[in-house]
């Protein structure tokens, strides 16, 4: 009997002493959960992430914090499941009392955890999901990436900026990446006054696009859209030249891996795309970035994803900082939709459907087949 | 006009290289009636010999062809020995299927190897398109349509002339009485598959300098539509080879650019029915054919 009231009061003090702890923690610390695939064939990207947040949180704690108060970021594995994503949101919401999420990186596992998030109207930003229905309907979601049609509007007006008035296309009917830039591209086009004066669409899978390039040849467009990935970008640049067809090619993200599948690297110098984000942009914010980033890592910020961590991260505690002192979860929403801020990423503001209203990095390649900065595309 | 012209062009091209790799299923079959599935595949060796032998050695271009050449002989050969040849007297099936089992080993080979990321073709003939009247051809489509055509009078001639395009002829006529008249089977079988490689091999130079993206599957779909070209011209036909090709090549690229991409294989496979509806033996098969 007595042994084992001794061996309650113990447990009754260690229980004690550790809910007194983290009521204690939880007043010095504002604490961020962090969701991400940090295992598995997709870690490339959910560390990414990871690295581009933590860097925020460090140069924001050195700075003294939101409002005096240090900011902790609490990291949770998915291994790239929505099981495991669900659990750790869970964990983080209901164990650990985090303010918001930042998170989670692949866009299916983002999808389950953003219906429980919705539940619980916690904050929640995603720096990488593009499906279009993961923010739809969901006040307390937002993302700090761009959706693939946004980046076809942006070449649009990039085309009208360069003073182009007649355009061809070339999509793949097959996958979703490409019809939706082909429509959002063709929709732009029309509302700034661009030709599109032909379209052509090829099938999933298809190597040989010569007969759709001599028809676009014959139209004579000053630049083609190709909605497409690299390797399928490649044949066409090829075959392009082949056949003698002279004019500049327009792209969208898909192609910054062109590179890898190109033979002829000159043929590079005459496409033109959009990216999430480059190490050369030209704005200071950008710059400080790349250097603590290279600085801290030993690394430069290749993978986009980081700088959308970052800026995730950036939107997530300014909102909170603007939330109050208590930092509820309406406070903090209302303030994140409210959000102006100036991210690595360029100038962030949200739309209706809490997908950002950002610039796009517009790029080209050297004859070697380097990317080039060309400039920022603002919305 | 130009517009049509520059689209037939085209087609020739696609159907230049589809008859070229036509003509190694053709030849296998008529010698011993197998449908050798891995033919594709030795397009992809080739493609890959090519990528090892200039990133890693870095040789220059005629050479490279030289070998690649060599290359996919030596893989033809070696896939007859090993896996067609102890199946000779076993049910056709058998043979079949080990094809195909050779064609997936291949590729399963490459994808361990090389990974599924795609590798640029090392080379490319930057020369400008030649113009004739309003015409832009490609320096690569001439290239190509002139290359094929050499080889398929070369390969005629041979069939016709030499004395092991004889032996050829007489084995795929009566194998037995081939064999009982003197003819070396087993080295004529050889001979076959030597020459249907090195055409891939060439085949392989020709498709990787138009479409400069090698992967593990770079030679299925070539190799399918290959297949059926031979089918359409009349399997085991040398000429029906080449017709076939042509005309699949022609059909594809007529429909992608008059009538809709979507429909390209519709109506390539179309044909095909309708052809063989009618003429079930394939556009030149005779009833007493000619083989090889």
């Amino acid at each position: 009997m007595k042994k084992r009231a001794w061996v309650s009061l113990v447990l009754a003090l260690i229980l004690g002493l550790s809910t007194l702890s983290t009521i204690v923690m939880a007043e010095d610390t504002v604490k961020i959960g962090g969701i991400g695939v940090l295992s598995g064939p997709y870690a490339v990207y959910g560390l990414a992430v990871q690295k581009g947040v933590n860097l925020y949180i460090e140069e924001l704690n050195a700075a003294g914090g939101i409002n005096g108060k240090k900011v902790e970021v609490l990291w949770e594995d998915t291994r790239g499941e929505a099981n495991d994503g669900v659990l750790a949101f869970n964990k983080l919401v209901q164990n650990d009392k985090v303010v918001g999420i930042i998170g989670p990186v692949l866009t299916g596992v983002t999808r389950a955890v953003a219906e429980y998030a919705a539940d619980e109207n916690i904050p929640m930003i995603t720096p990488s999901a593009t499906a279009y229905d993961i923010t739809t309907d969901r006040a307390n979601v937002f993302r700090t990436c761009f959706l693939d049609p946004f980046q076809a509007v942006q070449m649009a007006r990039y085309a009208k900026d360069e003073g182009l008035t007649k355009v061809g296309v070339i999509y793949d009917n097959g996958t979703e990446y490409s019809k939706g830039l082909y429509e959002a591209f063709v929709q732009e086009c029309a509302a700034v006054g661009i030709e599109v004066v032909a379209t052509e669409s090829a099938a999933y899978g298809d190597v040989d696009f010569k007969s759709q390039l001599t028809n676009l040849k014959n139209t004579a467009p000053e630049a083609v859209f190709l909605p497409y990935y690299g390797a399928e970008a490649a044949l066409m640049l090829t075959q392009a030249n082949d056949i003698g067809f002279e004019t500049r090619f327009l792209g969208a993200d898909g192609i910054a891996d062109v590179v890898d599948s190109i033979g002829n690297k000159q043929l590079l110098t005459k496409m033109t795309y959009s990216d999430h984000f480059s190490t050369q942009a030209d704005s200071q914010m950008a710059k400080d970035f790349v250097a603590a980033f290279q600085a801290k890592y030993d690394e430069e910020p290749s993978v986009s994803f980081s700088a959308t961590g970052y800026d995730a991260a950036v939107v997530l505690c300014d909102a909170l900082a603007k939330a109050g002192p208590e930092m509820k979860f309406e406070d903090t929403i209302a303030a994140i939709k409210a959000t102006d801020v100036e991210g690595v990423s360029g100038k962030i503001t949200f739309d209706d459907h809490n997908d950002p209203i950002k610039s796009a990095f517009i790029m080209t390649f050297d004859e070697n087949g380097n990317k080039l900065f060309v400039k920022m595309q603002n919305p | 006009m130009t517009l049509f012209l520059n689209q037939l062009i085209n087609g020739l091209h696609v159907g230049s290289i589809y008859a070229l790799i036509a003509l190694g299923y053709t030849m296998v079959y008529g010698i011993v009636r197998l449908i050798n599935f891995a033919h594709g595949d030795i397009l992809m060796v080739g493609a890959y010999t090519a990528v090892v032998l200039t990133t890693m050695l870095g040789l220059p271009f005629p050479v490279v062809v030289v070998l690649v050449i060599l290359v996919c002989v030596l893989f033809g050969v070696l896939i007859e020995r090993i896996a067609y040849k102890p199946l000779r007297s076993s049910p056709r099936i058998s043979s079949l299927i080990t094809a195909i089992g050779v064609s997936m080993l291949l590729q399963n080979l490459a994808l361990l190897i090389f990974t599924p990321t795609p590798k640029p073709y090392p080379f490319s003939l930057n020369i400008p398109p030649l113009s004739i009247g309003g015409l832009q051809i490609g320096f690569t489509t001439v290239l190509t349509i002139v290359v094929s055509a050499a080889l398929m009078i070369l390969l005629q001639v041979l069939v016709a002339k030499s004395r092991a395009g004889k032996s050829m002829r007489a084995v795929s006529e009566d194998y037995d009485a081939a064999q009982l008249m003197g003819i070396n089977v087993n080295t004529t079988i050889t001979f076959t598959f030597a020459i249907g490689c090195a055409l891939a091999g060439i085949g392989s130079v020709l498709y990787g300098l138009a479409y400069p993206t090698v992967s593990p599957t770079l030679g299925s779909l070539p190799g399918l539509k290959a297949f059926i070209a031979a089918v359409l011209g009349g399997i085991g036909i040398i000429p029906g080879a080449m017709l076939g090709g042509l005309i699949m090549g022609l059909a594809e690229s007529l429909t992608k650019a008059y009538i809709s991409s979507r429909l390209s294989d519709a109506v390539v496979y179309g044909i095909l029915i309708v052809v063989l509806l009618f003429k079930p033996s394939g556009l030149l098969g005779r009833r007493t054919r000619e083989k090889v």
